[in-house]
């Protein structure tokens, strides 16, 4: 019982980051141009320094937690888990 | 042996925006070669020697080809557990290794990019192919992208000792994702992602057993398979924000909410900040924090046989937290693609378990050193 009302309690807020969040940011916001973005472009604005690193941490995380959803691996990994 | 029904999809999303988002120029390549190694409390010790090579054989396209393999060792709890015979106690460790390789090819056309990416894995107990594919559109303004994904991925679940045509199980899963992002201003960009996933087959560990304890006796009454649902749907969305503070120094900042029909919920934070130094120096802080509730079937004891029994640390109640530094260095000044670029990081995490009856808490650190060259 109490399990079904906490599922109850995570939909508005499966909602208001699926919905409303995108439909906030993509209005009414004027538009950077291209020549304004010199320091999006700079490389700590990429959020993995190492994509190799991110691989394999996000591999540790998906076989050592119980959230992974598609953000795991084909594998099995490690076999103590 | 634990089986996660991803797909693959992280590792088609991360090489994918790697191979696309820099623009690759006709005939350039890369070589990316790294070592990870992981270690905890728990004697458990993962090697991975991990490398990709890309190449454009033409503007906007790019290949791919990587090849990774885990070199495990351990004597964990979980290992004691099995291997205890009940008369001497004896515990055993075990070695394993688990292969991969990833083939992915990317290609822009304007505001349009399409990504795809077939992986295999194999070990002496498990199987999987995988299959991936994405498409990103940019609006007429360039400031607002979508993106769509989808993955599928087919397992078999073997058991060691026993070649997988004797016999395995079946697992299947496929998931996709929408995203959306915006450039907000000169220095913010937000995205949000949403992801879900239907997984079916056998999603448990042949090496898992629980024990079935009656109440103030302590030889267990009985010692039954682990058994689980042969059915997941998983749920995820996720916040992201790239701030870049001054010219040098950036936040990012992921917020991640998960739920599935098993009853498992969780919330993660990872929060990199990433600072320019000088000298072409580079440092990222990373920290992140992960908060699970159990399945709805998980008991750190169970007083009787029922349909669905776990004692699966992944299915428990836990959190964990990681911090970690990582160092990089690029041969040549920003905005133009180095030669060299080596990276070097560790990172600590720390795991605790309410109410695990084999473990309450979990210590380890995850290790790896880095080189891209540039061809």
């Amino acid at each position: 019982m109490n399990r079904r009302r906490q599922a109850r309690s995570w939909t508005p807020v499966l909602f208001v980051t699926v919905i409303l969040w995108p439909a906030l940011f993509t209005s009414g916001c004027a538009t950077v141009q291209p020549w304004e973005r010199g320091r999006l472009a700079s490389r700590i604005m990429q959020p993995e320094a190492c994509p190799l690193g991110a691989v394999q941490r996000q591999h540790a995380f998906s076989v050592r937690e119980g959230a992974g959803l598609a953000m795991g691996s084909t594998g099995a990994g490690c076999g103590c888990n | 042996m634990e089986r996660t029904p991803g797909a693959g999809l992280v590792v088609v999303a991360l090489l994918l925006g790697a191979a696309s988002g820099p623009g690759a120029l006709a005939n350039e390549g890369d070589v990316d070669a790294r070592v990870s190694i992981y270690t905890d409390d728990d004697e458990t010790t993962v090697i991975t020697p991990r490398t990709r090579a890309a190449w454009s054989p033409a503007l906007g396209t790019q290949l791919g080809v990587g090849y990774a393999v885990d070199l495990i060792t351990s004597a964990s709890v979980d290992v004691r557990a099995v291997r205890v015979d009940g008369v001497s106690g004896a515990t055993t460790r075990f070695s394993d290794q688990r292969h991969e390789i990833l083939l992915s090819g990317s290609h822009e056309a304007g505001r349009r990019a399409f990504g795809a990416e077939a992986s295999t894995s194999w070990e002496n107990d498990f199987s999987s192919v995988g299959l991936g594919g994405s498409v990103r559109q940019e609006l007429a303004d360039r400031a607002t992208w979508f993106e769509v994904g989808g993955s599928f991925m087919g397992a078999r679940v073997g058991q060691a000792g026993t070649p997988l045509p004797v016999y395995s199980r079946a697992l299947t899963a496929g998931g996709g994702r929408i995203s959306v992002g915006r450039v907000l201003s000169a220095a913010l960009e937000l995205s949000a992602t949403y992801e879900l996933q239907h997984a079916a087959g056998y999603m448990a560990s042949p090496y898992r057993f629980v024990d079935v304890v009656v109440q103030g006796q302590e030889t267990p009454l009985a010692r039954l398979d682990e058994r689980v649902p042969e059915r997941r749907n998983r749920h995820a969305a996720a916040l992201r924000a790239a701030w870049a503070v001054t010219s040098s120094v950036a936040i990012h900042a992921a917020f991640r909410g998960y739920t599935d029909d098993w009853g498992m919920r969780a919330l993660t934070a990872d929060v990199p900040v990433r600072l320019s130094l000088p000298a072409r120096l580079e440092l990222t802080v990373r920290a992140r924090g992960h908060l699970q509730s159990g399945a709805d079937f998980y008991q750190p004891v169970y007083r009787e046989a029922r349909r669905y029994m776990t004692v699966d640390r992944k299915m428990a109640p836990m959190w964990n937290a990681l911090a970690g530094l990582e160092l990089g260095w690029a041969s040549g000044p920003e905005f133009a693609r180095p030669l060299f670029r080596p990276f070097v990081g560790c990172e600590g995490w720390f795991f605790e378990w309410s109410d695990h009856p084999r473990m309450r808490s979990r210590t380890a650190l995850m290790c790896g050193a880095d080189l891209a060259v540039r061809m």
